[in-house]
């Protein structure tokens, strides 16, 4: 039997055996769908059970009515002189203001110039449900961002299973001012909570964008998520992929899921931009040693046919091609060393050529290793390089090829010598 | 087709995407599946459970490889199934014959796939059976973890241990 025959009757026999049936597949996923709701449900009706709980309990014990009385009068005295003291002393530290948590659920807080919560508000429904029983008003911002995480947490929107948490905070714009001291140190408490949960996540934050307001309240949303969705969406443009949020979504999708979409299309740009890059060097490469390829011919006058190799390396197209094309050069020149060639620009020449080969490996390895690192790093890379749209590198000077060549002489002419040595090596034996 | 494509319709609850990534997948998943367990009712019980796992947990892939990630899924419960019921069987393993570690094809399974599944090693059964479900040498390198020159190599030295299997057994 051949070996075609055994391939053909396994194949056979796999499919004769392989189930096909997707309804029980189906009916599966249905029930584990619905039991992961039921769950959720339970989790919702604690969450709102326990807040009505806490409102039906308070103030029926007369002991601790005065207690409590007692204790509002210490407060309210230490207030007073809190805000005397503040008056002459303090200034305020933020400004009076509003701004809004996205994960979706949103939910928006006002507060007033001490950073203490004057308002909550449910934007949406999941919003109404993640406040419901929460009193925040009167609590400082760092308590209300804390309570908001935790119920947060509670609702499974943050979990440390999830590849990504992501939020969006937003300054809305109040009697003119928007205050970006009060959105970023939101931003810092949710980011020390994701790290104190171990959880994976981030604060993303914007600048208030006026142009961009009655865009957004066409759809029912913020101005910084609308910037954000249109961040994903000229990015979706500019590297002609399909754009995946349709305006329709633009209401429901969550912040973790634009932020996630947003980071894919960074990688893929950004693994465009390396690979251009690395074109962009052979190209140039290339481009350089073909000429150092002409310039040889002259000087040579025709005593060794260049013609071949020069069309190689001009239709290499990665840098281990070019690089075996530069070696396989060499062994042409140094079979050439005899007593009528040009021994001394011939090897001037040669290492020209060599060296830059180097430096572009170099090159490459080194995209290679960004592209390996974190996000932050990434990003810093691409702030450094990229900034002005894939802009390759300053191209060395000759003074730092020679500097590089210097740098380089032991390795560089032990290569030389070990190609030497085998290159009449395989003469001897010829 | 790409799978990577339906990912995220499936993590946004596509029914249509995930009936699509099934009707291309399921006989890769059920051949992964079967190469470890060797028992056919096992390995449609881990196919399905790993389209549910699919279903479930698209959500959390990102990036390419979905294809690879699945079948990563298949095999990796295929294996915890082989040790929890290897642990059970253990004590009595040579009064169940018909267990897990032991194969029991059905009478109308054919002569090749018993073979593959008796006489190949874990390893080679593993390849066999994927190559011949549909995936390429550096799919099945990449899912077991292999190089790809080891791969062709042992599915080459398992062909050749079906073939003089084959001449007796036809």
């Amino acid at each position: 039997m051949k070996r075609k025959d055994i391939e053909k009757r396994l194949r056979e026999d796999v499919e004769n055996v392989t189930p096909t049936n997707f309804s029980a597949v189906w009916a599966k996923c249905e029930a584990e769908e619905q039991a992961f709701s039921k769950q959720f449900e339970v989790e919702r009706e604690r969450v709102l059970a326990g807040a009505n709980g806490a409102n039906r309990s308070g103030g029926k014990n007369l002991a601790g009515a005065f207690i409590a009385l007692a204790v509002a009068l210490f407060m309210a005295i230490s207030i007073i002189i809190g805000a005397v003291a503040g008056w002459f002393n303090v200034k305020n530290p933020f400004e009076k203001g509003s701004l809004i948590i996205d994960i979706n659920p949103s939910v928006e807080v006002t507060y007033d110039e001490k950073g203490k919560t004057t308002q909550v508000t449910g934007l949406n429904e999941d919003g109404r449900v993640l406040i419901s029983g929460l009193s925040l008003v009167g609590e400082s911002y760092e308590k209300t961002v804390d309570e908001i995480f935790s119920r947060c947490v509670t609702l499974g929107y943050f979990s440390t299973s999830r590849e990504n948490n992501a939020l969006l905070v937003s300054a809305v714009k109040e009697n003119g001012v928007t205050d970006e001291k009060m959105t970023k140190g939101v931003c810092e408490i949710f980011s020390k909570k994701f790290v104190e949960k171990k959880m994976r996540g981030v604060a993303l934050t914007g600048v208030f964008d006026e142009t961009l307001k009655t865009e957004a309240d066409e759809h029912g949303i913020n101005t910084q998520k609308y910037a954000l969705i249109q961040e994903y969406v000229e990015l979706a443009k500019e590297l002609g992929v399909e754009n995946e949020i349709p305006t329709e979504e633009y209401k429901t999708i969550s912040v973790r899921e634009i932020y996630e979409k947003i980071e894919e299309l960074e990688e893929k740009w950004m693994d465009e931009e390396v690979e251009k890059l690395e074109q962009n060097s052979i190209s140039k490469a290339v481009e350089k040693i073909t000429e150092i390829i002409e310039n040889m011919e002259e000087d040579l006058d025709g005593k060794i046919e260049l013609e071949d190799i020069k069309t190689r390396i001009e239709n290499a197209t990665t840098a281990t091609e070019c690089r075996m094309l530069v070696d396989e050069l060499m062994r042409k020149l140094l079979d050439m060393k005899g007593p009528n060639a040009p021994v001394g620009p011939l090897r001037d020449v040669v290492e020209n050529a060599y060296a830059e080969m180097e430096r572009i490996l170099r090159d490459i390895e080194k995209l290679n290793e960004k592209d390996g690192q974190s996000e932050e790093e990434k990003f810093e890379y691409r702030e450094e390089n990229f900034k002005e749209n894939g802009k390759e590198p300053p191209e060395m000077t000759e003074d730092e090829v020679e500097g590089w060549q210097k740098e380089n002489k032991d390795k560089y002419y032990n290569d030389w010598f070990a190609l030497k040595k085998e290159w009449d090596k395989d003469r001897w034996y010829d | 087709m790409n799978l990577d494509t339906l990912a995220p319709k499936i993590a946004k609850r596509d029914k249509q995407a995930f009936q699509l990534l099934y009707e291309q997948l399921h006989r890769l998943v059920f051949t992964v599946c079967l190469g470890v367990v060797k028992n056919r009712g096992v390995a449609e019980e881990l196919m399905q459970d790993t389209f549910v796992s699919v279903w479930t947990k698209s959500v959390q892939f990102r990036g390419r490889g979905y294809k690879t990630w699945i079948l990563t899924i298949a095999r990796n419960k295929a294996l915890n199934a082989l040790r929890q019921t290897g642990r059970e069987y253990a004590v009595d393993f040579n009064e169940n014959e018909s267990a897990l570690g032991s194969y029991d094809m059905d009478a109308d399974t054919g002569v090749v796939l018993k073979l593959a599944l008796s006489k190949l090693n874990e390893q080679d059964r593993q390849i066999v059976l994927m190559r011949n479900g549909g995936l390429q040498a550096k799919e099945i390198a990449k899912t077991l973890g292999l190089p790809r020159g080891t791969v062709s190599w042992r599915y080459a030295e398992a062909l050749k241990i079906l073939r003089t299997e084959l001449g007796g057994a036809l």
